[in-house]
This record gives structure tokens, C-alpha cells and sequence, in this order.
């Protein structure tokens, strides 16, 4: 397998002022929304390289370089010697088709060489708990799947996936590796800190969380922000994310982020399902404790993988919006952390994202994660 | 350099390698600011968090405060439930106890303390059921002298795990009747209930059933009982015997001396029988002065006729009730089983005619039953039946009988007498059938047709002809006597001086206040009062002091008499002086030859009365008679006497 880090902007062109075509199976790509809404991105990419499979989608910040961008265009290509891949999307009207979305992208890329997923899907109409039951019920339980949803900035207006074309809102794309040549390797770590009571869902639908112990669960939020960043909201929310569990399973603990509210109603939506009764915590994050947690899940993925000596690896990063925004410029050192964790020629490419997806470091159960560091690594047996 | 810096300074650079101070600061300077917020973040959610803990904690301490009040009042309301329910059980009046299936207590009332003697301790939820057993040991208030076995009966009770009821002795002389009733839980609940006075009660009460309150010996019904297991013994082949005694003058000596006297009577006559019987039978109280005593099985006739003799020898002895000599006599009926009877009706039944006849016969004596004497009552019996229908079917009639007048030498009057023409047997005497009616009472209304029937005769007669009629002192006692006279001689326009009623000592037997009460208001009335039978019975004078009688009339027997005894010419002569001197006319009845008529009339008694005068008649003859057509001359006896 050969990996290629590349980046592109439109005022300045290729980064590498590379100009011949280029030769590669899979082009993952992250941009901005502002980039990715001009078609001269996709003919840069095309041009570059004319025979690969494009797929990308929209951020919160693209990682590249041991750096994070908002300008530029991130881009991995991959060239694969043993292994098939197959590309899938669908379009998602409502919210709640999330699941039956999930289903579809499972059902195209299901067979029984299928040995892994990664799939990147619209940030903010899409219940990413939802989509992730479909894809695993119809694939299965021991296919892994990771990705992530787009983002947009801390702006939350609109988010977009594209599949060899241009990119769309409320688009989901998938592709899956076949063979038994491909590895993978996954990591998945918060390093947030709950704080605070624990509360209980008293009001809820869905991932839409209307109160908290009785109360609109927007004041909770806005009295944790304070009046300026409440300004910020829902962006600024991600600083607060909320622990959730099952009172009959306390320690089976999921992390939920808000990725959109109503201030007329106090609502707030989620990434994932905020079931009734549920107990539900506060989180809050510190510099130090972020960057543990990003070096703990690239440790877990470079551990999982077991790559042969001497093969190439490539590593895609997606991480919560929520993390940059705590953290500002200082963000460089959580890239900065997880790089370290990675065999000393692998280049992360990555993107700040509305929702992370990957098998749960425990369980293995494929899940919808919020607020973390997720660590997808890929090598071909030599 | 810090990292941060270092990667500002990288980030500042530009192409030419120069770094651009402006953009270094305002990176710098973001930095700062970043920092800032997030120290300001982190402290404002450690500031609300602890707030939120603060106010949580408040809430939480607010709830414990209501919630420790709520649980106090539930303590206080669950204490007075439990009160109630204590108040509750206890009102039942019983014992109660309930245990768990650990054989622990959960409750017992206070009378379950009490009534096995328990410190109060042991009334503590929780108790060992071995425990209160151990303690019943100590306090003797359990059932029999074997702990051992005590505790192995009780546990074997509880361990059947079934309901029973069962009543025990405590050895503390209490009777506990218990309830058990086992619960689900492996436990029980028990109910205990003193039963010492309610036993005690009902034995008495099973005593009273079969005694005499009065004597305390056994009652009728108790007799029954024992005559019954004769007669089952006996089985129809032994012989036992059964005595009926009856006491005679017991009326008059309760009359006079009162009814507590009465009874003292009684107790004592009570305490001779049963000392004379002993161990030969048993002695009961019939009820009112009738006794009994059965005689055990193996007595013959023979027994019976000795024992009936010691008893009566028994009542000879005087008995001194309250300071006073009462002399009473017994009158005995026996029955010998199984000749004179084999059940128990037909003893009781044959020893009570025995006993009638007895009666009937004198003072003080005793009859065993004869088949005659059932023979005797069953013609009684019919005798009865006949009577009763007598008046209504029209069967009798009145006789008259002229009364001389031995002054005047013409009739003073009639004596009314009544016959029965029985419809089969012909005339019925009046000896025969005037007892049966005076016993059965049929004598009142008898008498009443009697009075008016010889009123209404005796209007159609002269105005100086009177009208004698015998009064029955039972007619004195149960019917209005007065009334009846005053009524028919209203009916027959009768003047009152023309009624001559006669009567007899026996009027003063009973009720003899209330009886002379009745003669004296007719006496006022203008009545003329006789006293019959003069002579005869007790005859004591002092009746004749008792009431101003306008007449006494000796017995025909001492009339009869005259020809052959010789005391009776005393006894006439006497009479008629006592008559004399009390101013009260004297008439001397049975008069059959000329030699008495001539003897009275001699003694000077002022009338005479009998066969040779003239005998009793119809109505119609007399009204011949007195209009001449009859030739009936009332002075040829009176002249052949005088010559």
C-alpha cells in the first residue's frame, strides 16, 4: 500500500507544486465548506489523480502536516496492492430515515470479503447513532467501521460529503475495503472530565434533549457558559459535552455533543440518542487531559494493528470540534501528541468533525462517539 | 522556547524568513486571551457546580427534614394503630398471641401475660416461643407435672401446622380454652380464653338442671332419668321399686306460717326422706310438696312396704319450723317394677294412682299399686267426661226436700239437692259425682245453674217459703260467688231473706278471709247462712265463732244414731243447747223414724228434715204439693210422733 499526504488551496495550488498525474485507488479529502462549495477544488483532485475514487466532506478544521488548517484542502491518497475497494452514498431527507441511510450504505457495500467501512456522513441532519445501527445491522457486527461526521466551522449551518462528484448536504458516502490484505488498526479516547451532579433526562425525543432534572436544558447550558459564549451557542456548547448511561448499566457511559438548539423551545439536539431517564453529566476538558487522550487512542490503534515490519501506514484523524475549540492554538499539540504514538514515517491527515465514528476500545462494538479523538490506521500484509 | 511560541514564530514567518512581528503578537496575544477564557470557564463551572452541589445539598437536607417528620408521624400513627389494635384485641376479652415461623413473638396482649402468669418481658416482640414456654414452667401455669412432656405436646401442636381447639387445666387452677391457627408464614395465632366461671357456670347450670334448688336433691327431671337407667338395668327381670309421697296439711301450714316457713318445711322434710332412704334408692323432689324415691334395682315389695312405713313413721316426729310444732303426714303411692310397670311413664303413672287412692283413703298412709285402681280412675276419667257435658246436654235437675218447721208445725222452706240422670248408668248419686266436680272445678258453673234454677223454682212458691241451697267452698274459691247469688235472685225478683245457703266447715280450710268476706257481704244482704253437716269432719267450735250462722245443721249420722248409741243422745241434746244459747236455729237432717223426730223435737232443735217427712222431690210435685193436689200432710209424722 502506498499513502500520500497532499494539500491544496485555491490561491495557492498544490503544496508539493506537483504537476503530472498521480496514480491512486482512494483519495479521502477534507476541506473547508467555503472550499469545497467552488467546483476548482474538484478539478485540482481530478487532475491530480484522474484514475482514483474521490470521496471527502466538509470540516471544522482540516489536519495535515502536524498542523491544523482552515484554508487549505487535506488530502490522502491511497494505491492498494491486494486489496478491492468499493464506494457507496445516499442522500438523507429527515433525520429520522438516519437509520434506514445507515441500511442502504451497509446493504451496497455488503459481501463477504468486506473487512472494514469508513464512512463520512452530513454533520448536522444525520442522527449518527442512528446511521451507524443501520450500516452495522446489515454488515454485521465484526465489520469495523469508523469515519466521522462533517462539520462546518463552529457555525453549524450546513455541512456537505462528496462521492465522486460535488459535494452535497445531507449526504452520506461510504467505502468499503475487501480482501484479506487490508489491516486495520482503531482508537478512540475523550479525555474529558466529568464534573458536577449527575441529572436525569426527564424530557427528551430522540437525540432532541428538551429538559434536565425538570428544567430546559438550554438554561443549564447557557447558566455553564456564562452570558458571552452562551452568544456563541451552539458552537460553544461543544465546550460542555454531557456524559449519558443507562441507570441499569452504569458503567456502559457514552459521550453525547450538541450539534444544534432551539432557543424558542430551550431545545437542544445531539449527535446521538438522549434516552429518557437516562443519567446525564456535564463533561469539561483540560489542555493536558485532551492531549492524554488523543496519544491514548492513537496508542490503541498502533497496538491493534499489528502491521507487518516495514509496511506502510496510513492514519486518518477525526476529532471533535468540541477539542479546538477548547483548546485554540494549543490544538496543534493534540495532533502533535497522537503523531508521536505513530511509527516514525506516518503522516496523519485529518479533520475536526460534528461526531466521531469507530469501534469502542473496549467492546468493539461500532459506535457513535462525541468529544473524542478517534484514530482509524491502514496497512496492506506485505 | 515553549512550544507554542516556537510553533507562533513558525506561523509568523514569511516566505522571505522574516518573521512578521505584528502577526507573532496578535498569536501571542490570542493565546493570552485563550488562556484567560479558559481559566475564567473553569472557574465559572467550578463556581456553579459547587453552587448546584450547595443547592442540591440544601434540597436534599429540606427533603430529609420532611421526610424525617413524615416518618416520625407515620411512627406516631403506626404507635396508635398499634395501640388501637392492642385496645382492639384486648376488648375481645381474649388472650391473644401471634408468632412468626422462626417461633419468635410479633404479639401478645396483656391478657395473655395475665392469664399465664408471665412477666411482662415476655411480651416483647422477638421472644422465643421456648422462652415463654420455659416461663409458663416457672409460673406452674402449664398443664400437667411433666415439663418434658409439656413442652413436647405444645411443640408438637405448632410443628402440625393445622387448626384445633383444645381446652386445658393450668396447673394454676385455671381453664383456658385455645384456639390455633396456623399462618402462612410458618407462624400461628392463638386465642385463649379463660373459661374458669363460664366452666364453672355450666356445671352449675347442669346441676341446676337436675336439682331442686330448694333442697338441693335431684329434681323430677333427674328422677326421670334414674327411673329410665332402672328400668334399662333391669332390662324387665329386676325388681326395683318407685314411691311417690305426697305431703298432706303442707298447704295450710304455708297458708298460716307463710311461705318462707314453708320452705324451711320442705328442707327438713327433704332432709328426713333422704336420711330414712340412705343407700336403698334415691330421693327427689317433684316439685310443690311431692317427693319421690326410687329404689335401687334388687328391691322387692317386701323393701318397698318397709320403707314406705319408716318414712311414714319418719313424719310422725314433729317438725319445728321457725319456733312452731307443724304436724304434717305423709301420703305414699308405690310402684314395684316390673310387675306394676315397665317403663318409666307407667311407673310414674301407676305410683301416682296408688298415691291418689292413698290419698283418698286417710291421713298419713300408704297404697301400692293395684290394676284395680287404674280401673277406678279410668271410670273417674270417663265420669269426668261425662260431666263435663252434663250441664249443656240438660242431664240434671233439682230435687226438694221439705224442711219442717217443728215450732210452727208447717214447712219453713225446701232444701234444694241435685241429680244427674246419666244418659246409660241411670241416676248418679250425688256422693259420687259432687268430689268429681268440686276436683275438676265443674262445680262452679254446676253450682251456678243450681242457684238460679232453685231461685227461679222457688218464685213460684209462697213468699214464706225459703229456699236452701248447698254452696261448695270451691265455689267459694274459684268462682264469684256473691255476684252468682245476687244474680239470681235479681232474675228471679228473690228476696234475699228467703235464700238459705248452706255451706260447710271446709269453706274455712282455704282462703278462709276471702270466704267469709263473701259470707258476711251476703249475710248483709239479708242471706241466711247454714252450716252443713254439723258434727262431723273437725266440727270445731270456734267456726261457730268465726261467723254469726243463722243455722246449724246436724248430721243425719248422729240422728241415725239416736235408736242405737248412746252417746248420741248427748252429742243432739249438746247441739241444740249450743244452738239455743247462741240464738242460731238448730235443724236436724236424716230424720227417718217417728222415735228421732220425736227425740229432736224433744231436744229442741226448731226444724227437721229426712224420709220420714218427706223425700227430696221434683219441682213439679212440689208445686202440687204446696197447691193441695199431692197428699202430703207434713203434720202426720209430727202427730204420730207426739202420740
Amino acid at each position: 500500500m502506498r499513502a500520500t499526504q497532499v494539500y491544496w488551496s485555491d490561491l495557492d495550488g498544490w503544496a508539493d507544486d506537483a504537476e503530472q498525474p498521480q496514480t491512486a485507488d482512494l483519495v479521502l479529502y477534507f476541506a473547508s465548506r467555503e472550499t469545497l462549495s467552488s467546483p476548482a477544488h474538484l478539478d485540482a483532485l481530478r487532475a491530480r489523480f484522474p484514475e482514483g475514487q474521490l470521496m471527502g466532506c466538509s470540516t471544522g478544521g482540516q489536519m495535515g502536516d502536524g498542523d491544523v488548517s482552515d484554508d487549505r484542502l487535506a488530502a490522502l491518497a491511497l494505491g492498494f496492492d491486494a486489496t478491492a475497494i468499493r464506494l457507496a452514498q445516499t442522500i438523507v431527507d429527515d433525520p429520522d430515515q438516519s437509520r434506514d441511510a445507515g441500511v442502504t450504505i451497509g446493504a451496497q457495500l455488503a459481501s463477504a470479503d468486506l473487512a472494514g467501512i469508513f464512512v463520512l456522513s452530513d454533520g448536522i441532519h444525520v442522527n449518527g447513532s442512528a446511521l451507524v445501527d443501520g450500516i452495522v445491522a446489515a454488515v454485521g457486527p465484526d465489520v469495523p467501521v469508523s469515519g466521522g461526521l462533517a462539520g462546518d466551522g463552529s457555525d453549524f449551518v450546513e455541512t456537505l460529503v462528496a462521492c465522486n462528484g460535488a459535494p452535497q448536504s445531507r449526504s452520506v458516502a461510504a467505502v468499503g475495503f475487501y480482501g484479506s490484505a487490508i489491516r486495520f488498526g482503531h482508537g478512540s479516547a475523550g479525555g474529558w472530565d466529568v464534573f458536577g451532579p449527575k441529572r436525569k433526562i426527564t424530557k427528551s425525543h430522540g437525540n432532541l434533549l428538551l429538559e434536565v432534572d425538570g428544567k430546559p436544558a438550554l438554561d443549564l447550558y447557557k447558566l455553564y457558559l456564562g452570558p458571552e459564549e452562551s452568544q456563541k451557542l451552539p458552537g460553544s456548547a461543544l465546550l460542555f459535552p454531557m456524559r449519558i448511561s443507562d441507570p441499569r448499566h452504569p458503567s456502559r457511559t457514552v459521550v453525547r455533543t450538541v450539534l444544534s438548539v432551539d432557543p424558542n423551545i430551550g431545545s437542544m439536539t445531539f449527535a446521538g440518542d438522549m434516552p429518557l431517564d437516562w443519567t446525564a453529566q456535564l463533561m469539561r476538558g483540560s489542555f493536558n487531559r485532551l492531549c492524554a487522550g488523543a496519544a491514548e487512542a492513537t496508542h490503541h490503534a498502533v497496538g491493534q494493528l499489528a502491521a507487518a515490519p516495514g509496511s506502510e501506514v496510513a492514519a486518518i484523524l477525526v476529532s471533535c470540534i468540541g477539542r479546538r475549540l477548547l483548546m485554540g492554538q494549543r490544538i496543534d499539540e493534540e495532533i502533535e501528541a497522537a503523531t508521536a504514538e505513530l511509527p516514525p514515517d506516518c503522516q496523519p491527515v485529518g479533520f475536526y468533525s460534528y461526531g466521531e465514528i469507530s469501534p469502542h476500545d473496549g467492546t468493539g462494538h461500532v459506535q457513535l462517539h462525541n468529544q473524542t479523538m478517534t484514530v482509524t490506521l491502514l496497512s496492506e500484509a506485505a | 522556547m515553549s512550544k507554542l511560541l516556537a510553533r507562533q514564530v513558525e506561523k509568523a514567518r514569511r516566505p522571505d524568513g522574516e518573521i512578521d512581528l505584528d502577526r507573532l503578537l496578535e498569536l501571542v496575544a490570542t493565546a493570552y486571551d485563550e488562556v484567560e477564557q479558559d481559566r475564567e470557564r473553569t472557574d465559572r463551572s467550578t463556581a456553579l457546580m459547587f453552587e448546584e452541589i450547595d443547592a442540591f445539598q440544601a434540597n436534599l437536607r429540606k427533603e430529609i427534614t420532611s421526610r424525617t417528620a413524615e416518618l416520625n408521624q407515620s411512627r406516631r400513627a403506626l404507635k396508635l394503630q398499634n395501640k388501637r389494635m392492642a385496645a382492639a384485641v384486648d376488648s375481645t376479652g381474649y388472650a391473644v398471641s401471634i408468632f412468626d415461623g422462626a417461633k419468635r413473638l410479633v404479639f401478645c396482649n396483656r391478657y395473655f401475660l395475665e392469664l399465664y402468669h408471665l412477666p411482662k418481658k415476655y411480651g416483647r416482640p422477638g421472644t422465643p416461643f421456648e422462652d415463654m414456654l420455659h416461663a409458663r414452667v416457672a409460673a406452674n401455669s402449664f398443664v400437667g407435672d411433666d415439663p418434658e412432656a409439656y413442652f413436647d405436646a405444645r411443640n408438637n401442636g405448632v410443628d402440625r401446622r393445622a387448626v384445633f381447639t383444645d381446652v386445658q387445666r393450668l396447673n394454676t387452677g385455671e381453664m383456658v380454652s385455645i384456639n390455633h391457627l396456623p399462618l402462612p408464614d410458618g407462624g400461628w395465632v392463638a386465642t385463649h380464653k379463660d373459661i374458669t366461671e363460664f366452666s364453672r357456670l355450666q356445671d352449675e347450670l347442669a346441676h341446676r338442671a337436675y336439682h331442686d334448688a330448694l333442697t338441693g336433691l335431684p329434681n323430677r327431671h333427674m328422677l326421670q332419668e334414674r327411673l329410665g337407667q332402672c328400668v334399662a338395668e333391669s332390662d324387665g327381670l329386676g325388681s326395683f321399686a318407685l314411691l311417690l309421697i305426697d305431703l298432706d296439711g303442707f298447704k295450710a301450714i304455708n297458708d298460716t306460717l307463710g311461705h318462707s316457713a314453708g320452705d324451711a318445711l320442705l328442707r327438713e322434710v327433704a332432709r328426713r326422706l333422704d336420711e330414712t332412704v340412705g343407700d336403698a334408692g334415691v330421693v327427689a323432689r317433684m316439685g310443690g310438696d311431692e317427693f319421690a324415691v326410687v329404689m335401687n334395682i334388687g328391691a322387692v315389695a317386701r323393701d318397698a312396704h318397709a320403707l314406705a312405713a319408716a318414712l311414714l313413721d319418719a313424719a310422725r316426729h314433729v317438725f319445728m319450723i321457725d319456733g312452731q310444732n307443724c304436724e304434717i303426714a305423709f301420703s305414699i303411692g308405690v310402684a314395684v317394677a316390673p310387675g306394676d310397670g315397665d317403663s318409666v311413664e307407667k311407673l310414674l303413672k301407676n305410683a301416682d294412682l296408688a298415691l291418689y287412692a292413698a290419698k283418698k283413703e286417710r291421713r298419713g298412709g300408704y297404697r301400692v299399686f293395684e290394676p284395680a285402681m287404674d280401673k277406678a280412675m279410668r271410670d273417674r276419667r270417663q265420669l269426668e267426661r261425662d260431666l263435663a257435658l252434663a250441664l249443656e246436654r240438660g242431664e240434671f235437675e233439682l230435687y226438694f226436700q221439705p224442711i219442717l218447721s217443728l215450732k210452727r208445725h208447717t214447712f219453713s222452706g225446701f232444701e234444694a239437692l241435685l241429680r244427674w240422670h246419666h244418659p246409660t248408668e241411670g241416676m248418679i248419686s250425688p256422693a259420687r259425682f259432687i268430689p268429681v266436680a268440686e276436683e275438676t272445678g265443674l262445680i262452679v258453673p254446676i253450682g251456678e245453674w243450681a242457684l238460679r234454677e232453685a231461685i227461679a223454682t222457688a218464685s213460684r212458691w209462697p213468699s214464706h217459703l225459703r229456699i236452701a241451697i248447698n254452696v261448695s267452698s270451691v265455689q267459694f274459691q274459684r268462682g264469684n260467688i256473691v255476684a252468682t247469688i245476687m244474680n239470681a235472685m235479681a232474675a228471679g225478683n228473690f228476696a234475699p231473706e228467703r235464700v238459705e245457703i248452706e255451706i260447710t266447715e271446709s269453706v274455712f280450710f282455704e282462703n278462709s278471709a276471702a270466704n267469709l268476706n263473701a259470707l258476711r257481704q251476703l249475710h248483709a244482704l239479708g242471706v241466711k247462712i247454714a252450716l252443713d253437716d254439723f258434727g262431723t269432719g273437725f266440727s270445731a267450735l270456734s267456726y261457730l265463732l268465726s261467723f254469726p250462722f243463722d243455722k246449724i245443721k246436724i248430721d243425719g249420722s248422729f240422728v241415725r244414731a239416736l235408736d242405737s248409741a248412746a252417746g248420741a243422745q248427748a252429742i243432739v241434746r249438746a247441739i241444740s243447747e249450743i244452738g239455743h244459747r247462741m240464738g242460731i236455729v238448730t235443724t236436724a237432717e236424716g230424720v227417718e223414724t217417728a222415735a228421732q223426730l220425736r227425740n229432736v223435737n224433744a231436744a229442741g232443735y226448731g226444724e227437721a228434715q229426712g224420709y220420714l217427712i218427706a223425700r227430696p222431690m221434683p219441682a213439679s210435685q212440689v208445686m202440687r204439693m204446696l197447691e193441695g193436689e199431692e197428699d202430703s200432710m207434713p203434720f202426720e209424722p209430727l202427730q204420730r210422733a207426739a202420740s
